[in-house]
């Protein structure tokens, strides 16, 4: 966990009887963009709260940098949570300033900040006209004040249009990439983390189910699924990774050079093999696969 | 240095906001000039009463206890927790919650809360003077700048000063209940109830005489502190002072404290 810019330890949320959190293990590695994928109430936003300090865990700790989340260590990092709130009375530029002023950054490029998320032709409006999208573009100008190394954005193209989408896409990794600075981003979509971000965790039911490596996890995902009868018998030759897939095939995580090897050995022990063929492996499968939905 | 960072956004923030400036602290002194002059004006002048001369700062020593009066209180009370109860309304506490430490979002809006009544107290006394001025050219009585043995500008910034007091704790209530109940209402109904009940209980019941009654009652504590700009007891006025203060400390390291605590998971 060396070199980690966000250390999760058994980090646990609750709300009442509600578990937000249960005993959150996860390590964000500094540089690149790290999507943060769960099903609703799975606990991300929560967690996202938690690193900026807005909601106190219930038990375990969040270390950014290296330290405990407090309002110093805060100073490196800039981010929004689910869709971002302002002033209603503040026009765009003044929204900036007043979040930079309060940061202690006097000297922040509103204009330049504004102009880097489309928004120039919109500096001196006021907030509360604001569409959704343009809500998002401000929000993620406020989260990049001061140049932060952590930039966190809960659900940033919500709202968007595709050429919004787009746009937003463009600059996340500008960020990452040309910013040197880390990106945690959560989403739903699950094709729009698989296009950018470099890392992958998946949270269900406040706790993480895999993380790694986007180009890993799905490299290693590539999987021959086999339609047999019976299935169970299959599932048993096949050996303990093997999982079932509806109610009559199953999916074998195994090399291509194995295939023809296990296909015979099938055949072989009197199973009818009806179907055989390779599913690449893609984050929504994955997500679905270690979700269980 | 981070507070005055705080410090620094809040105001730029409440700069920007003038209607909300309007209606908490505008509003009085508006109301005692509009009033003032038209008692001035209107009544006194065919008064067979008129006075030799007009002496603007006793008279602005008097409308400066409108610290203490509930109606008065009841703006300033909303003035200051809308500055902590529109962050929950907007939620826009996430924008800026992660920026700086809670305890110096909460002591900004308090200081910038403190500053707008400040120079609200001020407007109250430079709305007195003006009538004053007023008033004595359309009676041609002389306008007494300071006259031996009455009160003068010391006496005034002690008059400013305890009404300043007064108002913090007002404040600070207001913040506090705000916080407790993430809303505007919540924190101003309870301070303008509380010093409602206070001018009832001082009007109507007999509470405990002397320090007792003070450290129950901000609004007699306040009277005390203003009691010395009018020839009342040094002593007396230092005690109410230093009750008001205790006051506005003890309800503004609530506010903090609930704030401390409060997860921000709406908001």
């Amino acid at each position: 966990m060396t070199g980690a810019v966000i250390e999760a330890r058994s980090v646990a949320k609750r709300y009442g009887a509600v578990t937000a959190l249960a005993g959150l293990d996860l390590a964000v590695p500094r540089g690149g963009v790290f999507g943060l994928l769960g099903p609703n109430g799975a606990g991300k936003s929560t967690f996202l709260r938690i690193v900026l300090d807005l909601v106190r865990p219930s038990s375990g700790e969040v270390l950014l940098f290296g330290a405990p989340v407090d309002a110093r260590v805060l100073r490196r990092v800039g981010g929004f949570i689910e869709a971002p709130r302002f002033h209603p009375y503040l026009t765009a530029t003044q929204t900036l300033r007043s979040v930079a002023l309060t940061a202690g950054i006097a000297d922040a490029d509103a204009e330049g900040l504004l102009d880097r998320v489309g928004l120039s032709e919109a500096a001196n409006r006021r907030v509360d006209g604001f569409s959704l999208g343009m809500k998002q573009r401000l929000g993620i100008a406020c989260a990049l004040i001061g140049a932060p190394e952590l930039v966190i954005l809960d659900e940033p193209t919500n709202g968007m249009d595709p050429a919004g989408i787009q746009d937003i896409r463009r600059l996340v990794r500008d960020i990452a990439d040309r910013d040197g600075a880390t990106v945690l981003l959560s989403s739903h979509l699950l094709d729009e983390v698989q296009r950018i971000c470099d890392h992958v965790a998946i949270l269900d039911h406040g706790r993480l189910v895999t993380s790694g490596p986007i180009a890993d996890l799905l490299g290693s995902g590539d999987r021959l699924r086999i339609a047999a009868t019976p299935i169970a018998r299959a599932i048993e030759i096949a050996g303990a990774d093997a999982r079932a897939d509806g109610e009559d095939a199953m999916l074998a995580p195994i090399a291509r050079a194995d295939a023809p090897a296990l296909i015979a050995a099938l055949v072989g022990a009197g199973i009818a093999v009806s179907e055989a063929r390779w599913v690449r492996g893609d984050l929504e499968r994955l997500f679905f696969e270690r979700t269980g939905q | 240095m981070m507070l005055a960072q705080a410090i620094s956004g809040e105001a730029y923030r409440a700069l920007r906001n003038p209607r909300a400036l309007f209606w908490a602290y505008a509003l009085v002194p508006l109301f005692i000039l509009i009033f003032g002059l038209g008692i001035e004006l209107a009544v006194r002048i065919d008064s067979k009463m008129v006075p030799p001369t007009i002496e603007p700062f006793r008279l602005a020593i008097r409308s400066l206890g409108a610290g203490g009066n509930p109606i008065a209180q009841l703006f300033y009370a909303i003035g200051a927790a809308a500055l902590v109860a529109n962050e929950y309304r907007w939620e826009s506490w996430r924008l800026i919650g992660p920026r700086n430490r809670r305890l110096n979002l909460i002591l900004a809006k308090f200081m910038v809360y403190l500053a707008c009544a400040a120079l609200s107290l001020a407007a109250i006394v430079a709305v007195e003077f003006f009538s004053a001025f007023v008033a004595g050219l359309a009676k041609g009585t002389p306008v007494a700048w300071n006259v031996d043995g009455g009160p003068g500008w010391a006496a005034l910034a002690v008059a400013w000063a305890a009404s300043l007091a007064e108002l913090a704790a007002l404040g600070a209530l207001a913040m506090a209940g705000a916080v407790a109940t993430r809303s505007l209402l919540g924190g101003a109904m309870p301070a303008f109830l509380f010093a409602l009940g206070q001018s009832l209980l001082l009007a109507f019941a007999q509470p405990p005489a002397g320090i007792n009654r003070a450290i129950l009652l901000p609004v007699h504590a306040g009277d005390m502190a203003r009691g010395w700009a009018q020839g009342g007891s040094g002593g007396d006025a230092l005690a109410g002072a230093a009750m008001l203060l205790c006051w506005a400390f003890v309800l503004i390291a609530t506010a903090i404290i609930l704030f401390s605590r409060q997860d921000l998971s709406r908001e």
